[in-house]
């Protein structure tokens, strides 16, 4: 009746190709067909089941470690790899002949159709099961129906039972794609195969009984499986080697990857899953969200934004409102991260509006804490609303909300926050103590593992502003040896830096600059970590050229530091005060105070840390000193110091002294200054910053002299003097030198040819000036 | 330079009017519908002229010259109308099609013009009855243009003899169950043209016996077409004999390499229960053209019977390769989960190929058979119906519905379905003893041992494949057995008694057998009743060395010995 039925209509099509099984899984289940009927010996059960099970269960702690993702195919190389070696329950033939011919005595469809089914007969009859604990009948173990085995076994069932025909057919064909390979090694073992002349016949490749006796390029053959030798080609990319849930797989772990450790996945591995997902038809949604991680830590600004909106229009349908502040709160972090903290703000405030709407706690205890950072800062950008608020949510508030809900992560940061809040606000250095142990014993009886990077970052930074560089260094080492494998990709970058950064300050620069190059150039792949990584290049460098004298380099690394945007508070202090510096060294002291004046304002508005406003303060000083006019400086120095010494900044306490003592020198008061900086001498070696050695090593020397000006009468005590100030001068010309600053060598050298020329010491002090001249010139 | 003016696109009328013609006739025939039916439309967008001299395209058709006018257009506006309104027809818009051509009178268009509409009305019919056996499913929802076409075709039939409207005429009349007038006006189709294959099919739904295929031989053209015809009846009758043989062997040596007489050799096969040979010639077939769908859900009922399911399999995965969306391909998956048990798949499979064509016999009828695996008697009812309605040959179609009311044990009617099977199949023992069993029901022994004599007979007509040897067998036993306790039941011992010694007789061929038990155990009862020990007993003995039916014969064996002792003592 063909005429009448020209109105035919189509019937909806059925949604999801290839689920769950793949070829891959079905020679999983017949290892595990295997395993059952007792042929595998026992020394060799134990690697088997350690394989199989690796494939089937996600497991978080594994991967981590690892830090690889789940094999997406079961490959034949691996299997045969396993078991190529082992001896079966049948003698001379290894398990891999036996798994072999599991494999090549599905010889139709319908025997797929028959294996599958049978599988169910390997899980034990739950009534049995508790009846007597019969674990083997016989020839035949078998497996609970809860059990990690029982319950693939059941999934795979049930996916074949589901699956259409057509697919059913493909799964069949992939099958055989998948087990061609291995043909050879078949036709060895099986005799009955063997006495073919080794022309591949249809009835071998495809094994499919019916079409035994067609050549290979029938048209019956070419019409079923035509689609076979494609297959082969593209290898795992081939429709249905790979299954949807193993990229869903896939994809959580790249996820994981990149919430936790805050980077993208390694560019090969990157490649590798982007083939894997092309090969498939359907995509699920979470790669939306994984293409918006990746262009979010890549930078791409525009891309994240429409990748971020294209996964939440997708996942809109099935989840609806109660995801509307996740999404928000990923577009709030997003601006953030770019700079456009205004919008950040506000998108930040809804999201905390709907979380409390949404009653989802957890969201919205983060969306505080993270206000509160920001607020922290970025003072400036925050309307007047959100900072009244802040002030008085503050941080107890946090830490109260988040240990009630159980989030101890946020706890621990809460701790964390006030510690640096008491250090920013000079307050007592015990408290921060305090709050950093607690933070710390919250890490380690929660286990919080991607905590100790900020924790012992945080103490080392303690341990600076107390002076105790050796610490503060062995701090951060500790850190990246011991704790990197599960902490976030920014603490691991930032403790490099500041490692880096430390060594600098000895004077090591190249040591440094090398340090760096050395870092992980996985942990750079997120671009904000590269552009710290780069500014923290960057400081060292300038520091380098400023000490060298190297004013032109130094010029052009400024405006590139200063050219860039987002920059961490702390780094931008520096910079600030290496401009500060280079006009010192250029002689624009007017320029210079200016400078230090503007930044003295914007710290006070800002609420800044109270080092920094101290090093300013402590600067302009040294600039009144450079004019010659030390004296005016004494106010604000003590004030200095009295402040640093109540906060605890020993380094800059130090650096306060000097700056007194230098005035002291400059009011003739000489013992006293040298008294002064004498007493605290050790421990100003013990910061190990040369500029500081340096500095007061100088100072030191010009304290001696000056004594030694004093004592016209006492000849003996005259020359002690002068020796100790030549040696002081020795040793302040060697702290310059591990700086590679001529100019202040220069000076020192000129100092000493005066105290020579003073002593009588005619040659040395022609030798000085020599050296003197010399670098003065190079 | 300036640009043209709107009246600048001027062209010669003539030369525009021949070149889109032609070119439409051209992507038509190239199967670029939608370019066509551009062209077409524009084509009788121009301004009307004159109506010109006819065939213009003669000189390039490939169609012969003809006298019977079947192919010549009236005048060129016609011709352009056909053309625009196929175009229509070859993109599924049938209405617009019908207006297009609406009075026209050359035999194409007016064909195509009553044609479009049916195709609409069964269009709408198909949309309207949404699910399959579904409330609007059946016989509630009819094709509306039905009443009208029948007028206008009688209107036109009056003054000509169209053999196509003659065809059309008679499906109309079909779908209207008016069978008399429909066979004349298609008898009629071919005897003035004989290669309408379209009226030889519709009509071979006509023929209900043989009886009918020979008088309307009488009717007949004496033409090549007219055995093939014959073939073909016989065949759906079920009707297999030397003759068709030999008509098949005829038109073989004339169209040698003809799939679908192949594929009748092997129906005419099946039916004759010869599966081997049939399953042979339908390989050779599949493997000379993979992607031919005809016929295939045949070969797999006949595969289903041969319970080969791995090879049914490889038909299923062929099927589905070629077109997963075919009637035949369904029917086919549905048949191979049907054979794996797995009910609840098959019916999908089964309602997918209706939803895709709702006068698919087979499928009708298989998901009769699967209801009636899942115990829904009622849709099983249901669907076995709708199989008869399509096609009121289908054997297996009454003979499931008898079976369905047997279950239901409305018994009395399954007797008036078995008879409809009966009458399409006369040799079908299985049927006849099914028929008995109803009888034994209803309490009407001697029907019953009449029909139970039917099936016996029924098995010595067919032509005995050796598979199927031992089966007739099988069944001859049970069945004698069962006449020769009917015969009890009716008090006529000795008949009984006949039967019973009649299956005894089956015994050296058979080994011994739960019947031949039951049997000989009965025979030895009757012997001992009628004091015959000796028989009794020897037949006890029998039993007894058997080892079956053990305590009984034992048993009896011992009675019989104690009470030839006591008649014999010693």
């Amino acid at each position: 009746m063909q005429n009448h039925s020209g109105a035919a209509t189509r019937p909806v099509r059925d949604p999801t190709t290839g689920r769950y099984l793949t070829p891959g899984k079905l020679a999983l289940l017949a290892l595990i067909a295997l395993y059952t009927e007792n042929r595998i010996p026992s020394p060799s059960i134990i690697p088997v089941l350690t394989f199989v099970l690796q494939h089937l269960i996600a497991n978080r702690g594994q991967l981590s470690t690892q830090n690889s993702p789940p094999p997406a195919a079961i490959s034949l190389e691996a299997l045969q790899k396993l078991t190529v070696q082992e001896p079966s329950a049948v003698t001379g033939r290894t398990i891999y002949d036996l798994l072999l011919r599991k494999l090549w005595e599905l010889n139709s469809y319908d025997a797929l159709h028959d294996f599958v089914v049978n599988l169910e007969t390997y899980l034990a009859d739950p009534k049995q099961a508790e009846k007597t604990y019969i674990r083997s009948d016989g020839e035949r173990s078998f497996f609970t129906r809860n059990s990690v085995i029982g319950a693939f076994i059941r999934r795979a069932t049930l996916e074949f039972s589901r699956m259409p025909f057509a697919e059913a057919v493909q799964l069949w064909q992939g099958f055989i794609a998948y087990r061609e390979p291995t043909l050879p090694q078949w036709k060895k073992r099986n005799l009955s195969l063997a006495h073919s002349t080794g022309i591949i016949s249809t009835m071998d490749t495809y094994n499919d009984k019916f079409l035994a006796g067609l050549p290979s390029d029938h048209p019956l053959v070419r019409h079923l499986y035509g689609v076979v030798d494609d297959m082969k080609l593209q290898g795992e990319k081939a429709h249905g080697m790979v299954s949807v849930d193993d990229v869903e797989k896939l994809l959580e772990f790249q996820v994981d990857c990149m919430q936790r450790l805050g980077t993208r996945v390694p560019e090969a591995m990157q490649n590798q899953l982007k083939a894997i997902l092309d090969s498939r038809a359907s995509k699920p949604n979470l790669q939306y969200y994984v293409e918006f991680l990746n262009a979010w830590r890549s930078g791409d600004y525009q891309g994240s934004f429409e990748c971020l909106h294209q996964y939440f229009d997708y996942t809109m349908h099935t989840r609806e409102r109660t995801f509307y502040q996740y999404a928000l709160l990923n577009l709030a972090i997003l601006q953030a991260d770019f700079g456009c903290n205004r919008e950040s703000i506000l998108a930040m405030q809804e999201t905390v509006n709907t979380a409390r709407e949404n009653k989802d706690v957890a969201c919205l205890n983060f969306a505080l804490s993270w206000l509160y950072h920001f607020h922290k800062a970025h003072p400036q950008d925050c309307p007047e609303v959100i900072a009244a608020r802040m002030e008085r949510e503050s941080l107890s508030f946090l830490k109260v909300k988040a240990k009630e809900s159980g989030m101890h992560h946020l706890q621990s940061m809460a701790h964390l926050s006030e510690a640096k809040q008491a250090l920013a606000g000079a307050e007592s250095l015990g408290f921060a103590f305090e709050s950093i142990l607690r933070s710390s014993h919250l890490n380690v009886s929660k286990g919080i593992q991607n905590a100790f990077g900020s924790q012992m970052i945080l103490q080392s930074s303690v341990w600076t502003r107390l002076g105790v560089n050796y610490a503060a260094m062995l701090g951060c080492e500790l850190f990246v040896t011991k704790y990197w494998k599960n902490a976030p990709v920014e603490d691991l970058v930032k403790a490099q830096c500041r490692t880096a950064f430390l060594i600098a300050q000895k004077g090591r620069f190249e040591e440094a600059l090398e340090k760096l190059e050395n870092i992980d150039v996985e942990s750079l792949r997120t671009l904000k970590y590269y552009q710290y990584w780069a500014t923290y290049g960057g400081l060292i460098r300038l520091k380098r050229e400023l000490f060298r004298g190297d004013f032109a380099a130094a010029e052009y690394n400024l405006q590139q530091l200063l050219a860039a945007t987002s920059t961490e508070p702390d780094c931008i202090v520096e910079i600030q005060l290496c401009k500060v510096q280079l006009h010192m060294r250029r002689h624009n002291f007017s320029e210079a105070l200016d400078l230090l004046n503007t930044y003295a304002e914007d710290m006070e508005r800002d609420k800044a840390d109270i080092g920094s406003r101290l090093r300013v303060m402590l600067h302009k000083a040294q600039v009144l000193a450079k004019c010659g006019r030390a004296i005016k400086a004494l106010s604000i120095t003590l004030r200095a110091a009295a402040i640093a010494w109540r906060a605890k900044l020993l380094p800059v306490l130090y650096l306060a002294n000097a700056v007194l003592a230098n005035i002291l020198i400059q009011m003739h008061e000489y013992s006293v200054a040298y008294a002064l900086l004498d007493s605290i001498m050790p421990q100003i070696l013990e910061c190990e910053d040369a500029q500081l050695n340096g500095i007061c090593l100088s100072i030191l020397a010009d304290a001696q002299v000056g004594m030694a000006g004093r004592e016209v009468n006492d000849k003996k005590k005259r020359a002690e003097f002068l020796g100790r100030g030549l040696e002081m001068l020795d040793k302040c010309f060697v702290e310059y030198g591990k700086l590679g600053d001529k100019v202040s060598q220069a000076e020192v050298m000129n100092k000493k040819a005066r105290v020579h020329n003073i002593l009588e010491n005619k040659e040395l002090r022609n030798e000085a000036a020599a050296t003197c001249i010399q670098l003065k010139k190079g | 330079m300036a640009s043209p003016a709107a009246s600048d696109i001027k062209h010669d009328f003539t030369t525009l009017r021949r070149e889109l013609r032609v070119a439409a006739r051209r992507s038509s025939e190239r199967c670029l519908f939608h370019a066509a039916k551009w062209l077409a439309e524009q084509l009788n967008s121009l301004p009307k002229t004159a109506p010109q001299s006819h065939h213009y395209l003669r000189t390039q058709s490939s169609l012969p010259v003809d006298c019977s006018g079947l192919d010549i257009f009236v005048n060129d506006d016609e011709e352009d109308k056909y053309h625009l309104a196929k175009s229509y027809f070859d993109v599924n818009e049938f209405d617009r099609a019908a207006r297009v051509v609406e009075g026209c009178v050359s035999s194409k268009a007016a064909f195509l013009c009553l044609y479009a509409k049916f195709m609409a009305g069964e269009k709408r019919k198909d949309e309207e009855s949404e699910m399959v056996l579904g409330p609007l499913d059946g016989n509630v929802t009819a094709n509306k243009e039905l009443p009208i076409l029948t007028k206008k075709l009688e209107a036109m039939l009056a003054d000509k003899e169209d053999t196509f409207l003659l065809y059309l005429y008679g499906v109309v009349l079909l779908k209207q169950r008016n069978e008399k007038q429909a066979y004349q006006a298609l008898v009629r189709s071919v005897i003035s043209y004989p290669y309408n294959w379209a009226a030889w099919d519709e009509l071979k739904t006509i023929t209900r016996s043989i009886e009918d295929v020979n008088r309307a031989m009488h009717d007949l053209p004496e033409h090549l077409m007219t055995h093939f015809f014959q073939l073909l009846a016989s065949q759906e009758l079920y009707h297999v004999n030397e003759s068709v043989y030999t008509l098949v062997d005829q038109l073989t040596d004339v169209f040698p390499g003809s799939s679908w007489l192949k594929s009748q050799r092997a129906l005419l096969l099946y039916h004759v229960k010869d599966y081997e040979e049939s399953e042979k010639i339908f390989d050779e077939i599949m493997q000379s053209d993979p992607y031919r769908l005809d016929f295939l859900d045949h070969y797999s009922n006949i595969l289903y019977v041969m319970d080969k399911r791995s090879k049914l399999a490889f038909v299923a995965q062929v099927a589905s390769a070629t077109d997963k969306f075919r009637p035949e391909t369904c029917c086919v998956i549905g048949n191979y989960f049907s054979m794996r048990s797995e009910h609840e798949k098959s019916i999908m499979y089964f309602r997918r190929a209706l939803n895709l064509d709702r006068n698919f016999l087979s499928a009708w009828t298989l998901l009769g058979h699967e209801f009636v695996e899942l115990k829904n008697t009622h849709a099983a009812i249901e669907s076995y119906r709708r199989a008869i309605d399509v096609n009121r040959k289908d054997y297996r179609a009454w003979y499931g519905l008898g079976q369905a009311y047997e279950v239901l044990e409305m018994n009395y009617y399954a007797l008036y379905y078995y008879q409809r099977a009966g009458a399409l199949r006369p040799y079908d023992s299985q049927m006849w003893a099914a028929m008995a069993a109803c009888y034994e029901k209803m309490n009407r022994p001697d029907d019953a041992i009449k029909s139970y004599k039917r099936a016996l007979s029924g098995n010595a007509g067919t032509s005995a494949a050796t598979a199927s040897q031992w089966d007739g067998f099988e069944l001859n036993t049970k069945t004698l057995i069962k006449i020769a306790k009917l015969y009890e039941r009716v008090k006529r011992s000795d008949e009984a008694v006949h039967y019973m010694e009649m299956c005894l007789k089956a015994e050296p061929d058979l080994g011994p057998s739960e019947d031949i038990a039951t049997a000989k155990s009965w025979l030895a009862h009757y012997e001992k009743e009628r004091l015959n020990l000796g028989r009794a007993l020897q037949l006890a003995q029998e039993l007894f060395d058997a080892g079956l039916m053990v305590e009984d014969s034992r048993a009896m064996v011992r009675d019989i010995r104690n009470q030839l002792d006591m008649d014999h003592p010693r």
